[in-house]
């Protein structure tokens, strides 16, 4: 079977029920043994005399959608995962509230928690996303990854 | 229409009048960086780096002339 790319991006925050609801997922899976989560929560940096309320993300979204498909096939060649998500918020998201998270489920738990590691630096590099920081007095700060 | 479509993201978006233009067709991307320039001298202060047909290039390319051609600061997701 040839697997085609698919949506990651979800408009808004990351709720918790889908979280919760993609674990539920997973149950009737038995093979699996371990699952990897990460989640990104959108922090309330301080920056020049304000603080940061919100981040707001864009894409190039075909582009994105095309890389997170080249590197989730790497990485499910190069581990050997039962299964592998990723969601990314677009639009605005509030301080405290998730924008990234990535599930990866294996037999072991060894192959699920460096796969998901593997796999958040890997979106955080090479994803064409950028995250504009909005602050409480109004200004805006574009986002600088580290 | 005839001629590149140049697509800007992120900051470089907000320093161009328009997120999506077209743009006049060029033999590759060195000629059209340097026309971009020259049209709009701002993005000389910017980091961007190019996409041709949503794949970054590290070196000048060869265009036909119908490219989709994206402007992509550094990327800042997650």
């Amino acid at each position: 079977m040839t697997r085609k790319p698919k949506n990651i991006f979800v408009e808004g925050p990351i709720s918790s029920e889908k979280i919760a609801k993609s674990i539920q997922n997973h149950s009737s899976k038995t093979n699996i043994g371990a699952h990897s989560i990460f989640l990104g929560q959108v922090r309330a940096d301080e920056k020049e005399g304000s603080v940061v309320r919100a981040i707001e993300y864009t894409a190039y979204e075909e582009m994105a959608l095309q890389k997170a498909f080249e590197i989730r096939e790497a990485i499910f060649e190069k581990y050997n995962l039962t299964c592998m998500h990723i969601y990314h918020s677009l639009g605005e998201v509030k301080t405290g509230e998730i924008c990234l998270f990535v599930f990866t489920s294996s037999k072991h738990r060894k192959m699920a928690i460096d796969a998901c590691e593997e796999l958040v630096e890997r979106i955080k590099n090479e994803l064409p996303v950028w995250g504009k920081e909005l602050l409480e007095n109004s200004d805006e700060n574009w986002k600088v990854n580290t | 229409m005839e001629g590149l479509t140049v697509k800007a993201f992120g900051m470089i978006a907000e320093k161009l009048p328009e997120q999506e233009f077209k743009f006049p067709k060029k033999e590759n991307t060195e000629e059209l960086l340097a026309s971009l320039y020259n049209e709009y001298p701002n993005l000389k202060d910017l980091d961007f780096s190019l996409a041709v047909n949503q794949q970054l290039i590290q070196q000048n390319t060869p265009l036909e002339g119908d490219e989709e051609i994206a402007l992509l600061p550094p990327f800042s997701g997650g």
